[in-house]
Formats: structure tokens, sequence, C-alpha cells
């Protein structure tokens, strides 16, 4: 698994094919039993300190952002990662700035993450990224339980940090849209494996790929088959 | 979105908001302290009566301070129902119902003296509390310059009551859709505590993940908020409160006040 700088790179696969596992172990969060991982030319180590050297140009955001927000305000839960990074107060106070502007928060700075809405709650989290400035966004299942209008607004954020920020984004989703529309390569995972690596307009019409993760095609003709028995049971 | 704590939410705005936080956790203190330390019901009526007029004088919401002191009080109750049954020594009813059960005078006066208690220190704190939003309480523990172990702990403790509190109310829903009957109070209390231990078991792999989180970004162990100064206009606050509550306790004559309103309004 080869990832370029700037690029988009998706992981897919069915629930429990172990794409946020392959996140955590990414991140050091878990140890691998065999391999090696290298992130900026750096392998990964146990050490806390090397591995803080690559954290902080990593931002994670997971999956549920209760498992993030903690802090008593959203201003204060967005500083927390730029305090750790021992950044100048001022710095820190317009990097805060900075990202809760972003990420159009600016208005709910002193707001408890109680009072904030799932969308809002996600959003938070992702300025609390942002302060770091890192150079890899992870995100796990960023639009997971969104509505239509939130999962624009979260893409249009993402997209123009991802242009203005250099980023690189690395994220995990089993909605096949996305990874064909949004993503430039994709990796896809069966049971703990990868089983197809590149572009995904070209995996994804692949049958053996089809057969797992299913296809968009075979709900529409499941809902047509659907609604045509239906038609003649009236009738 | 109205939380289960006992906390205000960011857009309400109360009169006490000018008063430093720190000062707002302390002034439950003062009206509970004197009544835990000297037994007289006329004192805990007293500063009930006293919080019931700051809150109206502060537009506090009272419905809703009730509304969460109701669920507190079966609580309370389970804490002092059995004292009639083993303290005291004056049989006041004697129930015999295959074994004989002795219910004592002095033990219904104890019961109902800690019930008091109980109730007049909870909905005191309840009342003090609710004018205070989440991170003023934060900002509040940070001031008293407890132990960052301790604030964090606490914080981390907090978030996660409304999430269990939440996910507890979705599974009883569930229930519910699936033709479970809950008719009374004590019902679907037994029916939370059920599921409540099986989502702290759930609940502990969320703060594993919350662990992670904080580990993504630098966290080294503490956790460190930075609080506001308290100004003297906070401690003019506090001391109007301490003369209060001094005025109260050692100069008044609680007992032949209470007997005279009470003659005014008998006749």
């Amino acid at each position: 698994m080869r990832i370029e700088e700037n690029s988009k790179y998706a992981l897919t696969g069915n629930n429990g094919a172990g794409k946020t596992t392959l996140l955590r172990l990414l991140v050091g969060l878990l140890r691998p039993k065999s391999g090696t991982i290298k992130i900026f030319d750096k392998a990964l180590t146990r050490k806390k300190k090397d591995l803080w050297q690559i954290r902080q140009n990593i931002g994670f955001l997971f999956q549920n952002p209760d498992d993030q927000l903690f802090a008593p305000t959203i201003e204060e839960d967005v500083s927390f990662g730029a305090r750790n990074l021992k950044l100048e107060p001022e710095e820190v106070k317009r990097r805060v700035k900075w990202a809760l502007e972003a990420v159009d928060l600016v208005d709910f700075k002193d707001f408890s993450p109680f009072n904030l809405s799932w969308g809002q709650k996600k959003r938070a989290c992702l300025a609390g990224l942002l302060v770091m400035k890192p150079k890899l966004l992870i995100l796990d299942e960023p639009f997971a339980n969104l509505d239509f209008k939130s999962i624009i607004n979260h893409l249009a954020i993402i997209e123009r940090l991802r242009k203005e920020e250099n980023m690189t984004i690395l994220f995990t989703s089993h909605n096949l849209f996305f990874v064909e529309h949004w993503a430039d390569e994709m990796l896809v995972l069966n049971e703990g494996r990868g089983i197809f690596e590149g572009h995904p307009r070209e995996g994804l019409n692949l049958p053996n790929i089809r057969e797992i993760m299913g296809s968009y095609d075979e709900i529409r003709d499941l809902i047509q088959n659907h609604n045509s028995n239906q038609k003649q049971l009236i009738f | 979105m109205e939380s289960i704590l006992p906390f205000r939410h960011e857009d309400e705005k109360t009169v006490l908001n000018s008063i430093h936080p720190v000062v707002r956790l302390g002034l439950p203190f003062i009206f509970v302290v004197p009544f835990l330390l000297v037994e007289n019901l006329f004192l805990i009526y007293s500063y009930i009566l006293l919080t019931l007029i700051f809150i109206i004088i502060t537009r506090l919401n009272l419905s809703r301070i009730l509304k969460r002191l109701k669920n507190v009080i079966p609580f309370i109750l389970v804490i002092t129902i059995f004292l009639p049954l083993y303290l005291g020594e004056t049989i006041l009813f004697q129930i015999n119902i295959g074994i004989s059960i002795n219910i004592y005078e002095e033990g219904i006066y104890r019961a109902f003296f800690l019930f008091m208690r109980i109730f007049a220190a909870t909905f005191i704190f309840m009342s003090f509390f609710s004018s205070l939003t989440y991170s003023e309480f934060i900002e509040a523990l940070t001031s008293l310059k407890l132990p960052a172990f301790f604030v964090g702990s606490f914080i981390i403790m907090l978030h996660y009551i409304p999430i269990i509190a939440t996910s507890n109310k979705k599974i009883l829903e569930a229930q519910e859709l699936r033709g479970k009957k809950i008719t009374n109070y004590w019902q679907r209390l037994k029916v939370h505590a059920f599921i409540m231990g099986k989502s702290l078991v759930a609940n502990m792999e969320r703060s594993e993940h919350l662990y992670e989180s904080l580990k993504m970004r630098g966290f080294s162990g503490e956790l460190t908020f930075a609080p506001k100064k308290i100004r003297v206009y906070d401690f003019i606050i506090l001391l109007v409160f301490i003369l209060i509550s001094v005025y109260l306790f050692y100069f008044l004559n609680l007992e032949n006040i209470y007997a005279e309103v009470f003659k005014l309004f008998l006749l």
C-alpha cells in the first residue's frame, strides 16, 4: 500500500474487513505482528518520542465524534492538539481561530460538545485536527450518519483545506459513491487482506470486487424487481 | 438538545453570568454546610426558602430544577425509608405479616430529618449549578487548583454520562417497541439498571477510543484548562452569602419565627 502526497486514497471493504484496524496500525495505535509501516519515510517504532514526531503530522478523525471531543468547550477541545505541540499561546489562539473559521464553528466556540448536533461535532473534531496543520488527514468513515446537506458541507470544507494546505487524504468508506467519485486511488480489503489496489473506477468494475462488495446496479435491480412484483400483486 | 447534566446551556443568559464560576460553585456550600452541622429542621426550611427566593430573583428555570429533582427523590427515599424499622425505642405501629414488624417513632423522625437534609442539599446544589454552564463548572474546578488528574478524570466521567444515558434510552425504546411493557416508574428504573450494566461494558471500548484520540493529539497524561481571575466583586458576593448564612444560623430564632407565621396563617 503506497499513498502519494496530496492525493485522496480510499480504504474500502465490507463491514469487518479491517479498514479501521489498518488505520489504527498506520498511526501506531496498534502494533503489527509482521511487516513494516513507513510514514513520511520514517518507520513506525514503539518509542513514544518517535511516534509523537510522526503523529504531529497526522490528523486522525474518528468515526464517532464522541470518541474525540472531551473538553468543556469546543474552543478548548480544538486548542488541545496545538497546545501539545508546545506552540506560543498567540500562535495557538491564531490557529484555533483559523480552524474554527474553516469549519464554520466560530459562533459555537464557547459551547459544550454536549450541545452540538452530530454534524457540528464532526466539524469540531476536524477543527481539532486542523490546528495541528497535519500533512496527512486520516478520516474514518467521514460521512457516516450525516445528512446530504452536511455531507456536501463537509466535503467542501475538506476539499478546500486539502488544496489550500496541500494535505493528503486517507479515508475509509463502504459507500461506493464516495470511493468511486472522490478517491484518486483505493485499496479494497476483504477479511483483513488487500485484494485490489488501484484506480477506483477500474477496481469497482472488476467482477470479483463487485461480487464481494456488491454494486449500485445490484441494489437498483433488487428494488426494481421488488417494485414490479408489488405491481403484479395489486393488479 | 437538553443535557441531563444539571448545567445551563450556553445560549441561556442569566444575571449570574457576571459572577465568577468558582464563586457560584462555592455558594451552595455556604447554604448546605450549616444544616449538615446542626440538627435543626427550621434551618433546612429556611435555606430551601432562601434558595427559592434566589431562583426567583435570578430567574433560574425552576421547573427544570424540579424536574431533575424529581428523578433523585426515589433514591433519597430508598436511603431513608428503612430507618423507622430499626431505629428507636418507642413503638408507634406494629405490623403483623407472619412476622412482627415494628415502626419506631424516633426512626420516623430520623428518616424524615435525613430525607429533608438530602433533599434540601440536592435542591440547593441543583439550583446553583443550573446557573453554571458545563465549561464554567470545569473552569471552577480548575480555579480551585484541584489536581489535574482529578479534573481530567472528572471531565471524562461527565463526558460519558449523557452518552450512556442516551444509549440507555435508545435501548429502552427499542425494547418497548418490541413489546416490553413498562407500566410504572420502579419497573423503568429496574430495566434502566439492567441496561446500565451492559452499557458500561460497551462504553469501556468507547473510553479506549477517547484515550487513543487524545494520544493522537499529543496527550501526555495531564489535561489543563485555563481559568479566569476572580475579581473583588466576586468576593463581595461570596461575603454577602456568608453574612446571610451566619445571620440565619446565629442571630435568628427560627423556631419562634415559624411559629408566629404559622399562628398568623391560622388566625
